[in-house]
Protein backbone atom coordinates (compact mmCIF):
# COMPACT_ATOMS: atom_id res chain seq x y z
CA UNK A 1 0.00 0.00 0.00
CA UNK A 2 2.77 2.42 1.00
CA UNK A 3 4.61 1.60 -2.23
CA UNK A 4 1.72 3.08 -4.20
CA UNK A 5 1.40 6.23 -2.13
CA UNK A 6 4.35 8.14 -3.61
CA UNK A 7 3.41 7.59 -7.29
CA UNK A 8 -0.22 8.39 -6.45
CA UNK A 9 0.72 11.54 -4.60
CA UNK A 10 3.00 12.68 -7.42
CA UNK A 11 0.32 11.90 -9.99
CA UNK A 12 -2.20 13.91 -8.01
CA UNK A 13 0.27 16.76 -7.68
CA UNK A 14 0.91 16.89 -11.41
CA UNK A 15 -2.80 16.65 -12.21
CA UNK A 16 -3.82 19.30 -9.72
CA UNK A 17 -1.05 21.76 -10.42
CA UNK A 18 -2.43 22.49 -13.90
CA UNK A 19 0.95 22.31 -15.61
CA UNK A 20 1.13 22.48 -19.37
CA UNK A 21 2.95 19.52 -20.92
CA UNK A 22 6.66 20.26 -20.94
CA UNK A 23 9.26 19.18 -23.46
CA UNK A 24 9.96 15.58 -22.49
CA UNK A 25 9.40 12.05 -23.72
CA UNK A 26 5.88 10.64 -23.48
CA UNK A 27 7.45 7.47 -22.09
CA UNK A 28 8.93 9.37 -19.14
CA UNK A 29 7.61 7.38 -16.14
CA UNK A 30 6.55 10.47 -14.18
CA UNK A 31 6.17 13.44 -16.55
CA UNK A 32 4.83 11.24 -19.37
CA UNK A 33 1.49 11.26 -17.59
CA UNK A 34 0.95 14.74 -19.07
CA UNK A 35 2.00 13.65 -22.56
CA UNK A 36 5.23 14.45 -24.41
CA UNK A 37 7.04 13.46 -27.58
CA UNK A 38 7.16 10.08 -29.24
CA UNK A 39 8.93 8.94 -32.40
CA UNK A 40 8.31 5.86 -34.55
CA UNK A 41 10.37 4.66 -37.51
CA UNK A 42 9.19 2.41 -40.28
CA UNK A 43 6.85 4.54 -42.38
CA UNK A 44 8.90 3.69 -45.45
CA UNK A 45 11.97 5.87 -45.07
CA UNK A 46 10.07 8.30 -42.83
CA UNK A 47 9.92 8.71 -39.08
CA UNK A 48 6.67 9.82 -37.45
CA UNK A 49 7.31 12.39 -34.75
CA UNK A 50 4.40 13.15 -32.43
CA UNK A 51 3.81 15.40 -29.46
CA UNK A 52 0.86 14.70 -27.16
CA UNK A 53 -0.29 17.65 -25.05
CA UNK A 54 -2.64 17.98 -22.11
CA UNK A 55 -5.46 20.49 -21.66
CA UNK A 56 -3.10 23.27 -20.58
CA UNK A 57 -0.84 23.53 -23.63
CA UNK A 58 -1.56 25.52 -26.77
CA UNK A 59 -1.67 24.12 -30.31
CA UNK A 60 1.21 26.45 -31.24
CA UNK A 61 3.40 25.02 -28.52
CA UNK A 62 2.52 21.45 -29.47
CA UNK A 63 3.50 22.03 -33.12
CA UNK A 64 6.64 23.87 -32.01
CA UNK A 65 7.67 20.92 -29.80
CA UNK A 66 7.01 18.49 -32.67
CA UNK A 67 9.36 20.49 -34.88
CA UNK A 68 11.93 20.75 -32.11
CA UNK A 69 11.92 16.99 -31.58
CA UNK A 70 12.31 16.48 -35.34
CA UNK A 71 15.40 18.71 -35.30
CA UNK A 72 16.83 16.85 -32.29
CA UNK A 73 16.44 13.51 -34.06
CA UNK A 74 18.10 14.95 -37.19
CA UNK A 75 21.05 16.03 -35.06
CA UNK A 76 21.27 12.58 -33.44
CA UNK A 77 21.36 11.00 -36.90
CA UNK A 78 24.01 13.54 -38.02
CA UNK A 79 21.73 14.88 -40.73
CA UNK A 80 22.22 18.61 -41.45
CA UNK A 81 18.74 18.97 -42.97
CA UNK A 82 15.30 17.51 -42.51
CA UNK A 83 11.93 17.91 -44.21
CA UNK A 84 8.55 17.49 -42.55
CA UNK A 85 5.39 16.30 -44.28
CA UNK A 86 1.78 16.34 -43.17
CA UNK A 87 1.11 12.90 -44.63
CA UNK A 88 2.97 10.01 -46.23
CA UNK A 89 1.29 10.94 -49.53
CA UNK A 90 2.74 14.45 -49.39
CA UNK A 91 6.14 12.93 -48.69
CA UNK A 92 5.77 10.64 -51.73
CA UNK A 93 4.99 13.69 -53.89
CA UNK A 94 7.73 15.70 -52.14
CA UNK A 95 5.51 18.47 -50.82
CA UNK A 96 7.25 19.55 -47.61
CA UNK A 97 5.30 21.49 -44.97
CA UNK A 98 6.42 24.41 -42.82
CA UNK A 99 4.35 23.32 -39.82
CA UNK A 100 3.45 19.91 -38.37
CA UNK A 101 -0.10 18.58 -38.36
CA UNK A 102 -2.20 18.90 -35.27
CA UNK A 103 -5.50 17.64 -33.94
CA UNK A 104 -7.45 18.26 -30.75
CA UNK A 105 -9.27 15.47 -28.91
CA UNK A 106 -11.03 16.28 -25.64
CA UNK A 107 -9.42 19.73 -25.49
CA UNK A 108 -5.97 18.12 -25.65
CA UNK A 109 -3.92 19.11 -28.69
CA UNK A 110 -1.47 16.75 -30.35
CA UNK A 111 0.97 17.42 -33.14
CA UNK A 112 2.67 15.09 -35.58
CA UNK A 113 4.77 15.10 -38.71
CA UNK A 114 6.39 12.57 -41.00
CA UNK A 115 10.06 13.45 -41.09
CA UNK A 116 12.68 12.72 -43.73
CA UNK A 117 16.25 13.23 -42.56
CA UNK A 118 18.48 14.62 -45.29
CA UNK A 119 22.18 14.94 -46.11
CA UNK A 120 21.53 17.75 -48.60
CA UNK A 121 19.24 20.74 -48.67
CA UNK A 122 16.04 20.56 -50.72
CA UNK A 123 13.40 23.28 -51.23
CA UNK A 124 11.25 23.51 -48.12
CA UNK A 125 13.67 21.64 -45.84
CA UNK A 126 14.76 22.86 -42.41
CA UNK A 127 18.39 23.33 -41.44
CA UNK A 128 18.95 21.20 -38.35
CA UNK A 129 21.35 23.46 -36.43
CA UNK A 130 19.36 26.65 -37.06
CA UNK A 131 16.08 25.03 -36.05
CA UNK A 132 17.55 23.67 -32.85
CA UNK A 133 19.08 27.02 -32.00
CA UNK A 134 15.76 28.79 -32.56
CA UNK A 135 13.77 26.47 -30.31
CA UNK A 136 16.22 26.02 -27.49
CA UNK A 137 16.38 29.79 -27.08
CA UNK A 138 12.60 30.14 -26.69
CA UNK A 139 11.17 30.35 -23.16
CA UNK A 140 8.81 27.67 -21.79
CA UNK A 141 5.12 28.47 -22.12
CA UNK A 142 3.47 29.56 -18.87
CA UNK A 143 0.45 27.54 -17.71
CA UNK A 144 -2.94 28.83 -18.93
CA UNK B 1 -8.65 0.27 -17.67
CA UNK B 2 -8.54 1.40 -21.28
CA UNK B 3 -6.70 -1.69 -22.54
CA UNK B 4 -9.15 -4.24 -21.09
CA UNK B 5 -12.07 -2.22 -22.49
CA UNK B 6 -10.47 -2.04 -25.92
CA UNK B 7 -9.73 -5.77 -25.84
CA UNK B 8 -13.28 -6.51 -24.71
CA UNK B 9 -14.80 -4.41 -27.50
CA UNK B 10 -12.45 -6.04 -30.03
CA UNK B 11 -13.46 -9.50 -28.85
CA UNK B 12 -17.15 -8.59 -28.90
CA UNK B 13 -16.94 -7.03 -32.34
CA UNK B 14 -15.01 -9.94 -33.80
CA UNK B 15 -17.12 -12.61 -32.12
CA UNK B 16 -19.56 -12.83 -35.00
CA UNK B 17 -16.96 -12.89 -37.75
CA UNK B 18 -14.87 -15.84 -38.85
CA UNK B 19 -11.17 -15.34 -39.26
CA UNK B 20 -10.16 -14.82 -42.89
CA UNK B 21 -8.29 -17.86 -44.23
CA UNK B 22 -7.37 -17.77 -47.93
CA UNK B 23 -8.73 -20.60 -50.06
CA UNK B 24 -6.19 -22.75 -51.95
CA UNK B 25 -5.19 -20.90 -55.11
CA UNK B 26 -6.84 -17.64 -54.00
CA UNK B 27 -4.90 -14.49 -54.90
CA UNK B 28 -3.62 -12.69 -51.80
CA UNK B 29 -1.39 -9.80 -50.75
CA UNK B 30 0.45 -8.91 -47.55
CA UNK B 31 -0.62 -5.83 -45.61
CA UNK B 32 1.33 -4.31 -42.73
CA UNK B 33 -1.32 -3.58 -40.09
CA UNK B 34 0.89 -2.51 -37.19
CA UNK B 35 -0.90 0.88 -37.09
CA UNK B 36 -4.35 -0.63 -36.86
CA UNK B 37 -3.85 -4.01 -35.21
CA UNK B 38 -6.89 -6.25 -35.55
CA UNK B 39 -9.23 -5.32 -38.37
CA UNK B 40 -12.41 -6.52 -40.04
CA UNK B 41 -12.87 -6.98 -43.75
CA UNK B 42 -15.91 -7.31 -45.94
CA UNK B 43 -15.08 -9.83 -48.66
CA UNK B 44 -17.54 -11.45 -51.08
CA UNK B 45 -20.46 -10.25 -48.98
CA UNK B 46 -19.18 -11.74 -45.70
CA UNK B 47 -17.51 -10.16 -42.71
CA UNK B 48 -14.15 -11.60 -41.63
CA UNK B 49 -11.78 -10.90 -38.79
CA UNK B 50 -8.11 -10.34 -39.69
CA UNK B 51 -5.12 -10.58 -37.36
CA UNK B 52 -1.44 -10.18 -38.12
CA UNK B 53 0.58 -13.35 -38.72
CA UNK B 54 2.37 -14.69 -35.67
CA UNK B 55 5.47 -12.61 -34.89
CA UNK B 56 4.80 -10.23 -37.76
CA UNK B 57 3.08 -6.92 -38.50
CA UNK B 58 1.69 -8.34 -41.73
CA UNK B 59 -1.69 -9.89 -42.41
CA UNK B 60 -2.84 -11.77 -45.49
CA UNK B 61 -5.75 -10.18 -47.35
CA UNK B 62 -7.56 -11.21 -50.54
CA UNK B 63 -6.23 -9.65 -53.75
CA UNK B 64 -7.68 -8.96 -57.20
CA UNK B 65 -11.12 -8.26 -55.69
CA UNK B 66 -12.67 -5.22 -54.00
CA UNK B 67 -12.48 -5.53 -50.21
CA UNK B 68 -13.68 -3.16 -47.50
CA UNK B 69 -11.51 -2.72 -44.42
CA UNK B 70 -12.95 -1.61 -41.05
CA UNK B 71 -11.10 -0.64 -37.89
CA UNK B 72 -12.35 0.20 -34.44
CA UNK B 73 -9.95 2.47 -32.57
CA UNK B 74 -9.89 4.38 -29.31
CA UNK B 75 -8.20 7.77 -29.61
CA UNK B 76 -7.43 10.66 -27.32
CA UNK B 77 -5.78 11.19 -24.00
CA UNK B 78 -2.10 10.91 -23.33
CA UNK B 79 0.33 8.14 -24.11
CA UNK B 80 0.49 7.29 -20.44
CA UNK B 81 -3.28 6.90 -20.53
CA UNK B 82 -4.03 8.83 -17.37
CA UNK B 83 -6.96 11.15 -16.69
CA UNK B 84 -7.73 11.11 -20.38
CA UNK B 85 -10.91 11.60 -22.36
CA UNK B 86 -11.08 8.98 -25.10
CA UNK B 87 -13.24 8.57 -28.15
CA UNK B 88 -14.00 5.67 -30.41
CA UNK B 89 -13.85 5.94 -34.15
CA UNK B 90 -14.44 3.39 -36.88
CA UNK B 91 -12.90 4.43 -40.18
CA UNK B 92 -13.37 2.25 -43.27
CA UNK B 93 -11.64 1.98 -46.59
CA UNK B 94 -12.33 0.27 -49.92
CA UNK B 95 -9.28 -1.41 -51.45
CA UNK B 96 -8.28 -3.75 -54.27
CA UNK B 97 -4.85 -5.29 -53.84
CA UNK B 98 -2.39 -6.53 -56.45
CA UNK B 99 -1.57 -10.22 -55.85
CA UNK B 100 1.72 -10.99 -54.12
CA UNK B 101 2.35 -7.29 -53.37
CA UNK B 102 3.04 -5.72 -49.98
CA UNK B 103 1.16 -2.80 -48.52
CA UNK B 104 1.10 -0.55 -45.46
CA UNK B 105 -2.24 0.37 -43.88
CA UNK B 106 -1.94 3.67 -42.04
CA UNK B 107 -4.29 5.08 -39.41
CA UNK B 108 -4.42 8.86 -39.30
CA UNK B 109 -6.25 11.64 -37.52
CA UNK B 110 -6.60 14.72 -39.68
CA UNK B 111 -8.87 17.67 -38.96
CA UNK B 112 -10.22 15.73 -35.96
CA UNK B 113 -11.39 12.83 -38.15
CA UNK B 114 -10.01 9.29 -38.20
CA UNK B 115 -9.16 7.76 -41.53
CA UNK B 116 -7.34 4.85 -43.10
CA UNK B 117 -4.78 5.20 -45.87
CA UNK B 118 -3.29 2.45 -47.99
CA UNK B 119 0.23 2.55 -49.42
CA UNK B 120 1.97 0.02 -51.61
CA UNK B 121 5.53 -0.76 -50.57
CA UNK B 122 7.54 0.25 -53.61
CA UNK B 123 11.18 1.07 -54.30
CA UNK B 124 9.91 3.42 -57.02
CA UNK B 125 8.56 5.79 -54.37
CA UNK B 126 11.11 8.21 -52.86
CA UNK B 127 9.81 7.24 -49.41
CA UNK B 128 9.24 3.54 -50.35
CA UNK B 129 5.45 3.93 -49.90
CA UNK B 130 3.25 4.72 -52.87
CA UNK B 131 -0.24 6.07 -52.08
CA UNK B 132 -3.14 3.97 -53.37
CA UNK B 133 -6.36 5.68 -54.41
CA UNK B 134 -9.21 4.27 -52.28
CA UNK B 135 -12.36 2.62 -53.58
CA UNK B 136 -15.82 3.12 -52.10
CA UNK B 137 -16.14 0.95 -48.97
CA UNK B 138 -19.06 -1.51 -49.09
CA UNK B 139 -21.07 -2.82 -46.16
CA UNK B 140 -21.57 -6.54 -45.58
Amino acid sequence: MYRLMLPMALTGLVALSGCATGYHSASNPLLGITGGFSDTDGYGTLTKVSFFGNGYISVDKVTEYTLRRSAELAEKKHKPYFAIYKSISEAHFNQPARNPNYFVVGNKPSGYAYVQFLDKDIPGAFQTSETLKKFTELPEEPAK
Amino acid sequence: MKLPLTLLSTVLLSACAAQYVPQPGEATARVNIRETGHLMICHAGKKYSVWPEMGSDYAILPANVPVSVFVNRTVGGTVAGAYSVTYNCSPRLGISLIPDSSYFLNFEIQESKCRLELYQESVLSPVRLRPIFPLTAQNC
